[in-house]
């Protein structure tokens, strides 16, 4: 059986993809979030991804930009997602705010609605607590963008049932994704292993054994990744990096997450990466002459 | 329109080079192919073209041939704006 309704809640930047796939895919997607400004600005953002997919996508034709956004409804009621077949939580990363929404939501679901966390901080099994469906609590960590990604790290909390398992790996299939099935621990795989990497290459260049530009290099050129570490750090924000690092030094009380103490540094000095204009590399307006001024620390 | 076809070109191109943050692409290369940044690139490149340009763009123009390359683009920027 078709899983058919489905419920997002928070349409962030992530929130937004993961409407505009399921739109895209079919499904009657009802989008939510308290903010009313969030919520228009979300069907402004997505009438113009959905106007461009194809361009992206490499699909050829263009959808239908009317067509996908009436499978979609905008509201700020937690309380018509009582017929919801699954839901997709994409609340911000804050422990008090998602508990707050799950003990809500799950008063108000249908007791066999799925729950998907999609987070990749919180561990799974302290979200399904806070609910009295364990089992039918999963984590899905979404990646940006997320119609164009072909795979997902779902994982399974400590109580999730192989059925919950089953039926998100089916909503997945319904999107043309892969679920890649992983147990719960802090960072899960993706974050774990990433930020391990980016954190030792904030220590070679801190280090003074390679420019940034280098350590890059070698993931590019040699290992043929489509971005170096370095350069994935200024994208994700390096204080949204410090702070998973600090996070999984704390729940594994673990010191080979110590944090580059460059790191720190960028952040106190606002120094964030692509959105304040220089992480790692420098994103200024270009000069006069029209050379775009995009050097790595050194 | 305020800007002629060429300074429309090199504003796309310093557009295109920062916000990659490639600086040897070349006007020939394919910028689908560059690197994990370009996976919304469509968007924020229509979005640049239309709003920082004021060029705007028909369902027609969307097409991934005319935002592969930087001379692709300058090509339907100089199209686009001959017409108008």
């Amino acid at each position: 059986m078709k899983l058919k309704r489905v419920g997002v809640i928070g349409v962030g930047v992530i929130g937004v993809g993961v409407v505009q796939d399921l739109a895209q895919n079919s499904h009657n997607v009802l989008a939510i979030d308290i903010d009313e400004a969030v919520l228009e600005r979300a069907q402004h953002d997505l009438r113009r991804r959905i106007r461009v997919h194809h361009l992206t996508a490499g699909t050829g034709q263009p959808l239908s930009v009317a067509d996908v956004l009436g499978h979609i409804s905008f509201t700020t009621d937690l309380n018509l997602l009582k017929d919801r077949q699954f839901i997709i939580e994409n609340v911000t990363e804050d422990w008090d705010a998602k508990r707050h929404v799950y003990e809500q939501i799950d008063r108000i679901s249908d007791p066999s609605c799925v729950f998907a966390a999609n987070t990749s901080v919180i561990p799974i099994t302290k979200i399904a607590a806070a609910t009295n469906r364990a089992p039918r609590v999963i984590g899905m960590h979404f990646m940006n963008p997320v119609p164009l990604k072909p795979a997902v790290e779902v994982i399974r909390g400590y109580h999730t049932s192989d059925e919950t398992v089953e039926t998100a790996t089916q909503l997945l299939s319904q999107m043309n994704k892969s679920a890649i099935l992983v147990n719960d621990s802090p960072g899960f795989v993706s974050n774990r292993v990433l930020m391990l990497t980016i954190n030792e290459a904030a220590f070679v260049l801190y280090e003074g054994i390679a420019t940034a530009q280098k350590v890059d290099a070698i993931f590019r050129e040699c290992f043929g990744h489509a971005m170096g570490p370095l350069e994935t750090a200024d994208l994700i924000g390096v204080d949204t990096i410090l702070r998973s690092i600090e996070m999984l030094r704390s729940e594994f009380e673990d010191s080979k997450y110590r944090p580059c103490p460059l790191l720190r540094t960028m952040v106190n000095a606002g120094e964030l990466g692509r959105k304040s204009g220089r992480g790692f590399y420098s994103y200024q307006q270009p000069q006069t002459d029209g050379q775009g001024d995009v050097h790595g620390r050194e | 329109m305020y800007m002629d076809a060429s300074e429309a070109r090199t504003r796309l191109e310093d557009f295109v080079v920062r916000s990659l943050g490639k600086p040897s692409l070349t006007g020939s290369d394919n910028i689908f192919e560059v690197g994990e940044a370009t996976s919304l690139y469509s968007m924020e490149l229509v979005l640049f073209i239309e709003e920082k340009l004021g060029i705007p763009l028909e369902d027609e123009d969307l097409e991934r041939d005319n935002f592969a390359t930087i001379d692709a683009m300058g090509k339907m920027i100089e199209r686009k704006l001959r017409v108008s």
